[in-house]
């Protein structure tokens, strides 16, 4: 056993300055008459949100245009991005064992996963891709449309986590920020057929990093219960 | 109200039923008032933040999740409205106010005067190291000594690892244990006899500019630290 463990054991001779607190006896009170969602009434909005942030990323992809290479390749590389994105929503979301939130360790990773996987994807599948020079002239377009794309969820993640988490706010709504981001680049991928990596990585993966800073500070500053 | 009871009681009341909330009110609220005195310092503060624990909990009772355990979500919440009333205040130390006579010591029904005022000065000792150490140790101090939260429990209300929340409740121990050692010296005499001639030893052997330093190396040389 290390030293700081030994002495954790020894902490009860530590005196309670709040003792006698402790043992009053609680005042009879009422409930708040303000009102406030039950359980059954926030699932039914977290579903409702997730319909709508779908059906704004599936439309904007579609009014802007899918690529006409979409080749198995294509839909491979997107189908990756897509269980990254749910996986990362699931356990930004998991109540974890006691029902406040898996550990800091297990979203720091998932967190830095999130755009380990889009980058190493992308890189992988632009290898036979065609030479290219990065431009902010062609990079703007598809910068402008991810942003479009993950600003639609992002907002309304801001919307239905609002002081939503006890613990870890700002990591978990990093998570939520990320993936917002992370639908973006898939939507521009769906869209823009060039395949360079270092188009993808900017123009189609920038998004993501931006939404996970928004979430983390939307989450450091209104995302603690 | 064991555990099991009191969270089954949040679950009701989380899925809408209003008549549970007296249930969780009756068994967290002295156990939030006491969190919150040791972290403030001041009984009639902790009241006014357990009023506003108690609302942002019916405000998020639907983020409950089912099968959850209350009281460390309880105790989360609890934090944050300290947290944000210390940054809304930009107070390190909790301003009293006069009529305010501070954390109560504690219970000495049944001893004599002096152990009670020997109870009293140990406990107020406690409250004032608690008040300056930092807000991380303290938090991490208070969750597992005072709380009886598990290390693992603590951690994911404090956001941080249970390796990292052990050395910081063990950071504060030592200072608590540092300073009641002092205490105890002191009412057992010739304690501050004994602490003025080794800061004059030291200040004699390292020399005028070393001697600012005096008061943490000869406390620290007192404990027998290494």
């Amino acid at each position: 056993m290390s030293a700081p463990e030994r002495d954790l054991l020894s902490f009860d001779h530590i005196p309670d300055p709040a003792a006698a607190v402790a043992r009053r006896d609680a005042p009879v009170a009422t409930p708040p008459t303000e009102r406030s969602l039950t359980r059954s009434e926030r699932r039914s909005r977290l579903v409702l949100g997730l319909v709508i942030a779908l059906v704004w990323v599936v439309a904007f992809t579609l009014r802007s245009g899918l690529r006409a290479d979409l080749s198995l390749m294509v839909v491979g590389e997107l189908a990756i991005w897509v269980a990254t994105g749910a996986g990362a929503l699931a356990i930004a979301l998991h109540p974890g064992a006691r029902g406040l939130s898996l550990g800091v360790r297990v979203l720091a990773v998932v967190l830095w996963s999130v755009p380990a996987i889009f980058v190493a994807s992308a890189l992988a599948w632009s290898l036979d891709a065609s030479p290219f020079t990065l431009t902010w002239a062609n990079a703007r377009a598809c910068l402008g449309l991810c942003t479009v794309l993950g600003a639609g969820p992002l907002f309304l993640a801001c919307v239905l986590f609002r002081r939503a988490f006890a613990v870890m706010a700002p990591w978990r709504l990093a998570l939520l920020g990320a993936v917002c981001g992370l639908s973006g680049s898939i939507g521009c991928q769906a869209h823009c057929p060039i395949g360079a990596a270092s188009h993808v990585l900017v123009a189609h993966g920038l998004p993501i990093v931006i939404g996970a800073l928004i979430g983390a500070a939307y989450g450091a500053l209104r995302g603690r219960t | 109200m064991d555990e099991t009871e009191l969270n089954a009681a949040m679950d009701r009341y989380a899925c809408g039923d209003s008549a549970a909330f007296a249930l969780v009110h009756r068994a967290l609220h002295p156990r939030l008032s006491a969190f919150l005195t040791r972290m403030t310092g001041s009984p009639t503060l902790a009241d006014d933040l357990v009023q506003e624990t108690f609302l942002r909990m019916h405000r998020a009772r639907a983020t409950f999740a089912p099968g959850a355990a209350v009281l460390p979500w309880a105790y989360a919440i609890a934090r944050n409205v300290h947290f944000d009333h210390t940054r809304a205040a930009r107070l390190r130390r909790t301003e009293r106010l006069p009529s305010d006579p501070g954390a109560e010591p504690v219970d000495d029904a049944g001893s004599d005067v002096e152990s009670a005022a020997i109870a009293a000065q140990a406990a107020r000792t406690v409250e004032h190291v608690l008040a300056r150490i930092p807000a991380a140790q303290r938090d991490a101090f208070v969750l597992i000594r005072y709380e009886g939260l598990s290390v693992q429990d603590a951690a994911l209300v404090l956001g941080a690892t249970p390796t990292a929340v052990k050395l910081r409740a063990f950071r504060a121990y030592e200072a608590l244990r540092a300073e009641l050692e002092d205490l105890r010296g002191v009412s057992g005499g010739g304690a501050s006899e004994r602490r003025a001639s080794l800061r004059e030893e030291e200040a004699r052997d390292a020399g005028g500019s070393r001697a600012a330093k005096k008061g943490a190396a000869g406390s620290a040389e007192k404990r027998g630290a290494p």
